[in-house]
């Protein structure tokens, strides 16, 4: 007795903690898949669902149980896989699977049906439990009986929704025609008499039903045949595809392949909801589960709303054999979708009179504004975007780690000093590690030159590298102690086809295809460039996504603040300390304010929003200059210029000097266009 | 299960037409080198030729197949996972491939049916091995190495530099895993993570639809079966 008790208390902290699927639509998967380059052209889709919302230190991450068989095979064969999203819908990675599909999430615990060996490498187990934001999983192995079944929790969830508005469409079998604008708002869930008849959001090709396979998609054989598709987002949290071969008025009978496993229908749909609601599940052949459900009434199909996402398939309509004894429809087929009201979703709006969609908040994410961007240039591959992926995935594993510091006992150097000859901080090996992971993972990535290694990365399995990534992962990291922002500084450049890695490692900043950094303050901002404007984004940690803050970002001609190390102004050349003079009194036009944090992604990011200048000139010590060329000051060049700002060496054009190693320094002064001319001239430059 | 009358038509052929019977002394070599090499191996256990042959049976659906004489195993059709991984050595394949087929399957054209069958007897082989990653020394290396640790060293970047593992200079270092500091000297042994071969699945028809079909048909256990029942009514 005490056992079992126990065990009901473990069972109902478990079923607490169990993490429903948050509603992405499926026309938002089925793109991500897309984009994600996930769908290979040369398998057919077969299924895909969003199974389940993983929370990974934090953030929520989506997990897709995507399946496919190879085309043209005379015996098919299947690959299957589950591909992990960022809450962006970006994929952090993919694991394939045979039969041991992913059922549902427990916090950062994914539950399998059966035992995986991820990679085929042991050991295998039935929950993968993910760390580093998805990029570490490590397998165990639970009783099934121990699993924290979320069946309960559904049906409790079950009766409460009504459906009131279904989008019908009527998309082609076999086109993969999403967001269509033709689809109907209909004022209550009904019949429609459209074919051919294929919900748009479902795979393109469904198949055929057998027993083993209840979560196949229907497919072609039976013309009559009709999916039910609960698609796991209330219903529950596994993915249940149901196949009958009509739905005619209320009716919905289950075929016979899956008539005989009455309890997966029952938990399908919730018997109980069912109950006197009008949906007759029959099997034709008068089985035991035709017995169970019959005691339901015929009467309308609204009583599915028990389910708020169930589309409704049909191939073809639905001849006079099919219509058994309901006379009142005689082409029914239909498919409908419920646009979720509330939530995520705001509603349905209407559009042109007879179309609708679904009415979504729109915020632009960084990913979807880098696609936006490049699916109208030649990059449209989507390989930048997948490539930027990495990095911004890096820096919010960074930015996590930052807000743990002071809980983590992560102050303080390591004990080693890095090359620069800098101590070096635990949170600089993180960062670091995290670029390098990140970033590493991205078979577009042919190198990486980072601060912290002397020596750059080169990926020479990178068959089809194309880039060549420099960054700066966590520069004022001494900040750190002090809890003062601190920021990352990337810098991107392309490798040209059939060069080697080695000989276009040192490029002009000119060359850069993209620049940006991300700053860790009160909010995380990450600020990017393309060569096309200046945007700035904000780390959103209710979702976890970067959102577009700050559009086409532009630095004010001429600003109020300067910002420079004032304790080394006795070895400044003399021709910077005349100009700062200048900026103190007043011959630029206005009072100058003195502002300096020493985080130069923090004084950049000022100097970007406010305007003024920032300098570090050399200095007797330093003669050449302190900051790194090819990671602070080329790609904070980029961005100020591309903001309308200036920026120099003291010598000339920061983006026009020619490097000769990797850790190169120079001095660096950017800022607003009449501050920097106003130096250049001085200087006689 | 009831498995459809046109494809039992189709394989029932195979007891009156020994055209069937073609690829057998392929298969039977090919299973008998991976039964002599991998017969050491944890968990083994000597694997029975027409299992395989079985599984041509059903993956051809026989000599009436377009592929019958080019890839008769189905490896290398577009889309299709095995030829990659076989090519890549991955996922365990390159453990009990031979290193001549692994260099046919890189070099040669995979439409060649004996390769092909070849190709798929490996990928079955790779699906039902069980294989774990160790950090295996060099047997050559027979000397203990000394590193001095320079200031920005990690042990990951130790061991990428003198070419062993971050395993086994933990293992050689006791108390290296927790922390190294500048100037501290450590042991080490050339060394590399390695794939093992740690067990086996038992190749039954329902572990090959599993791991070698990967469920892309629900009947491929049933079909390997009838197949298999087929063989004993065969008398040639």
């Amino acid at each position: 007795m005490r056992l079992r008790l126990a065990t009901l208390v473990v069972c109902t902290v478990l079923l607490t903690l169990a993490a429903p699927a948050q509603d992405w639509p499926r026309t938002r998967v089925y793109s991500a898949l897309q984009a994600g380059r996930l769908l290979d052209p040369d398998r057919e889709l077969v299924h895909f669902s969003l199974t389940c919302t993983l929370r990974i230190e934090g953030s929520s991450y989506p997990v897709v149980d995507l399946r496919e068989v190879v085309k043209g095979a005379a015996t098919a064969r299947g690959v299957n896989h589950i591909v992990l999203f960022d809450s962006t819908l970006h994929p952090v990675r993919t694991i394939a699977y045979n039969l041991e599909r992913p059922l549902f999430c427990v916090e950062n615990h994914l539950y399998l049906l059966g035992d995986l060996a991820v990679g085929n490498l042991q050991p295998e187990g039935n929950v993968l439990t993910f760390s580093h934001h998805g990029a570490t999983v490590a397998v165990s192995h639970v009783d099934a009986n121990a699993y924290p079944l979320p069946t309960t929790r559904e049906r409790k969830a079950l009766p409460s929704r009504l459906l009131r508005n279904f989008c019908l469409a009527d998309a082609e079998l076999g086109q993969q025609s999403l967001f269509r604008r033709d689809a109907k708002l209909l004022q209550d869930a009904q019949l429609v008499r459209r074919s051919p008849a294929l919900h748009h959001l479902a795979v393109h090709k469904a198949r055929d039903l057998h027993a083993p396979r209840l979560d196949g998609l229907a497919r072609g054989r039976d013309p009559l045949e009709v999916s039910l598709v609960g698609a796991g987002h209330r219903v529950g949290q596994r993915h249940r595809v149901f196949i009958g071969n009509q739905v005619l008025a209320g009716d919905l009978e289950v075929r016979e392949g899956a008539a005989h496993l009455c309890e997966h229908v029952d938990v399908a749909l919730g018997p109980r909801s069912l109950r006197g609601r009008g949906v007759v599940l029959n099997d034709r052949r008068g089985g035991e589960c035709a017995k169970r459900f019959e005691v339901a009434a015929v009467d309308r199909v609204t009583p599915l709303n028990l389910c708020l996402d169930i589309l409704f398939l049909a191939h073809r309509p639905l001849d006079r054999d099919g219509l058994g004894a309901v006379q009142n429809l005689r082409r029914p087929t239909v498919m409908a979708r419920l646009w979720r009201p509330g939530g995520v979703c705001a509603g349905t709006r209407r559009h042109g009179g007879d179309h609708c969609y679904p009415c979504w908040v729109m915020i632009t994410t960084i990913q979807s504004h880098i696609l936006d961007q490049h699916l109208q240039s030649d990059d449209a591959s989507g390989t930048f975007s997948w490539t930027l992926s990495g990095i911004t995935l890096a820096t919010k594993m960074i930015a996590a780690e930052i807000r743990k510091a002071g809980l983590n006992d992560v102050y303080g150097a390591a004990g080693a000093t890095n090359v620069q000859g800098e101590a070096q901080q635990k949170l600089d090996v993180f960062a670091n590690e995290a670029m390098l992971h990140c970033l590493g993972l991205r078979d577009s990535v042919a190198a990486l030159i980072s601060e912290e290694n002397d020596e750059p990365v080169i990926f020479e399995q990178h068959e089809n590298g194309k880039y060549i990534i420099v960054f700066d992962p966590l520069d004022g990291s001494s900040n750190i102690d002090v809890n003062v922002n601190v920021g990352t500084i990337f810098s991107i450049f392309r490798k040209p086809d059939g060069a080697s890695v080695e000989s276009v490692l040192l490029q002009t900043g000119a060359n850069q295809v993209a620049a940006g950094y991300v700053l860790y303050g009160p909010s995380t901002v990450f600020v990017y460039t393309t060569g096309s404007g200046v945007f700035g984004f904000t780390l959103d940690p209710a979702i976890g996504a970067y959102v577009l803050s700050f559009d086409s970002m532009k630095m004010p001609e001429q600003g109020s603040y300067y910002s420079v190390n004032e304790a080394n102004y006795e070895t400044f050349p003399a021709t910077y300390q005349q100009y700062l003079t200048e900026l103190r009194t007043g011959q630029m036009g206005r009072t100058y304010s003195s502002r300096y944090i020493g985080s130069l992604v923090a004084d950049f990011h000022r100097t970007l929003l406010k305007g003024g200048i920032f300098l570090y000139p050399p200095t007797d010590k330093q003669p050449k200059g302190k900051l790194r060329l090819l990671y602070e000051a080329n790609p904070l060049a980029l961005i100020a210029e591309q903001a309308g700002g200036r920026a120099t060496t003291g010598h000339g054009r920061v983006l026009d000097v020619v490097p000769t190693n990797i850790h190169e320094r120079t001095s660096l002064i950017v800022g607003s266009r009449l501050e920097v001319e106003r130096l250049e001239r001085i200087l006689g430059i | 299960m009831v498995l459809d009358p046109r494809w039992t038509a189709t394989v029932d052929d195979g007891l009156k037409n020994a055209e069937w019977d073609k690829y057998d002394e392929t298969i039977k070599r090919e299973v008998a080198g991976y039964n002599q090499r991998l017969g050491s191996t944890t968990g083994y256990t000597q694997v029975d030729w027409k299992l395989l042959k079985a599984v041509l049976w059903v993956e051809s659906g026989g000599p009436t197949s377009r592929e019958w004489n080019k890839k008769v195993m189905q490896i290398g059709n577009p889309g299709d996972a095995a030829y990659g991984v076989l090519k890549r050595g991955a996922e365990g394949s390159q453990m009990v491939m031979s290193t001549q087929l692994w260099e046919d399957i890189r070099k040669k054209d995979i439409s060649d049916p004996t390769l092909n069958i070849r190709a798929a007897v490996a990928y079955v082989f790779t699906r039902l091995g069980k294989f774990t990653e160790a950090s295996i020394e060099d047997p050559s290396d027979a000397f203990d190495h000394t590193y001095i640790v320079a200031s920005g060293d990690s042990l990951w970047s130790i061991a990428h530099k003198v070419g062993t593992t971050q395993l086994s200079l933990k293992a050689r270092n006791p108390g290296a895993g927790k922390a190294i500091h500048p100037k501290q000297k450590l042991v080490y042994r050339r060394a590399s993570m390695q794939l093992t071969v740690s067990g086996w699945r038992d190749f039954t028809t329902a572990n090959i639809a599993t791991y070698y079909n990967g469920g892309g048909d629900a009947q491929y256990a049933a079909k390997l079966n009838y197949v298999l029942d087929l063989f004993k009514k065969v008398k040639r």
